[in-house]
């Protein structure tokens, strides 16, 4: 029966002390918000740290969820603040290096004789293009293609305006693209 | 809570050809250990947690029995205001950010309570004495049930007329929980004014009753039950936090009354107090601005 609610009504129940509606709720979420700390901060320990750190906000803040948004919206919107303060405290933000469009073109070897990308170099190639790409447009890209969520949810999350997530990844996608078909 | 979000838009044939990639990258799954952790927490947490652990599926009677409880005890404290004003020069001028908190809390249950009253009344006529009645008897009950509550002083014989106290005391506030409840349902302001009106009359009756000191728990339930009926009108919300819905009320009665540079300053306040709290879409482009 909890397996039938919606993450909305998981989060609700979870709040008025059913455990078990968390787990549920977890085990849904899991996956793509770990998948999404690792490749923006593409340290693994760093990863789980700060993964750890959302849920426990998710927690903490669990008398105050209202079921007005998404609950996938309001998770990685709590990602996205965790991320920011990560920022902030190591006063470093990964930028894409300033010649990463003229090395991706680079790498791109038009003579070589196969083509067709292999499932390892595809794979490997848009590791790389995503570790280029500016934090704020990589972090777009990936709730856009994991999460496959709408501009205007990315936009909440990532406090900034739908022209702007637009603006983002187009940018994201076109430089993804460029990487993968040379 | 079966509220519909907007879906999600689809992915193009290339976002889905690069998402397809994306999602068989290594390193996909936090570990075991980690889960475990984090499941421990949230056990842990729930089993503190601040409500009772109940069915969480609460049927509708249980939710009518806890939003009768609290207006209950929301009109007791109405009724003790009314009676006794000279009380409210005891009150500090800071009041804790926990009390505050208690407060706004029950003011969403006040407005919970109306709307749900209001669902079935909205076009009736007044209550009959028999209803009314009726709808004084959990206060009556709350009221004699509750163990720590104080015995009633005695009626004072110089207290102020009740309705330049109760003009003074709805002078005094910018939002009432009338004025929530009227921008939650949509109501224009001048409900909200025309529910002080009625408060105002409501005080006024409940005057005499006050004065004689034989039927004051009487008039205690006359005057509670008088509040609950306009949404526990005389409630004294400090300024303060408030709880979420009421500040989105607050910002958005702010918005229809062209206030937008406050509605944004609000709004920014609410965000710097509830950093993880999603914005609401409707309100989202304040921020914008």
């Amino acid at each position: 029966m909890v397996a039938e609610l919606t993450d909305e009504e998981l989060m609700v129940a979870y709040a008025a002390g059913d455990a078990a509606a968390f787990e549920t709720l977890y085990s849904r979420h899991r996956g793509p918000l770990f998948r999404f700390m690792l490749h923006q901060v593409r340290e693994h320990g760093t990863a789980e740290e700060l993964y750890q750190d959302v849920w426990q906000r998710v927690i903490t803040a669990r008398e105050r969820y209202r079921p007005e948004a998404k609950f996938s919206t309001w998770l990685f919107q709590i990602a996205h603040n965790r991320l920011t303060d990560h920022w902030r405290a190591q006063q470093h933000r990964p930028a894409a290096p300033a010649d990463a469009v003229e090395r991706a073109e680079r790498e791109a070897d038009p003579q070589t004789p196969e083509r067709q990308l292999s499932a390892f170099e595809e794979r490997r190639r848009l590791q790389l293009a995503l570790r280029e790409l500016p934090a704020d447009q990589r972090e777009v890209v990936l709730l856009r293609l994991e999460q496959e969520l709408s501009l205007e949810q990315i936009g909440e999350i990532t406090g900034v305006g739908r022209e702007t997530v637009k603006s983002r990844l187009r940018y994201a996608l076109d430089k993804l693209r460029l990487r993968l078909n040379p | 809570m079966n509220k519909q979000f907007p879906t999600t838009e689809e992915l193009d044939e290339q976002e889905r050809e690069l998402a397809r990639i994306l999602r068989v990258l290594p390193g996909g799954e936090p570990p075991a250990e980690l889960d475990a952790r984090i499941l421990k927490a949230a056990g842990n947490a729930a089993a503190t947690s601040r409500r009772p652990r109940t069915r969480w599926i609460a049927s509708a009677g249980a939710l009518w029995g806890i939003g009768g409880a609290a207006a209950a005890v929301l009109a007791l404290g109405v009724s003790w205001q009314l009676m006794y004003p000279q009380n409210r020069s005891m009150r500090p001028e800071a009041a804790p950010a926990a009390r505050m908190e208690d407060k706004a809390e029950d003011a969403t249950v006040s407005v919970e309570l109306k709307d749900q009253q209001s669902g079935e009344s909205s076009n009736a006529p007044a209550p009959s004495p028999a209803l009314k009645s009726a709808l004084q008897e959990p206060a009556a009950q709350a009221y004699s049930a509750a163990p720590g509550a104080p015995p009633p002083p005695p009626a004072p014989t110089t207290a102020a007329s009740p309705e330049s106290f109760a003009s003074e005391h709805l002078d005094e506030h910018v939002t009432t929980s009338a004025d929530v409840a009227a921008s939650a349902d949509g109501v224009a302001p001048s409900a909200a004014v025309a529910g002080r009106s009625e408060a105002v009359s409501n005080a006024a009756q409940a005057a005499p009753a006050a004065k004689a000191a034989a039927e004051s728990r009487m008039a205690q339930r006359a005057a509670a039950s008088e509040a609950e009926a306009t949404g526990g009108l005389a409630m004294t919300p400090e300024p303060g936090p408030m709880k979420p819905a009421n500040w989105f009320a607050h910002i958005r009665q702010l918005q229809s009354e062209n206030r937008s540079a406050e509605a944004k300053a609000s709004l920014l306040e609410f965000q710097r107090r509830y950093p993880d709290f999603v914005i609401p879409s409707d309100l989202a482009p304040l921020l914008r601005e």
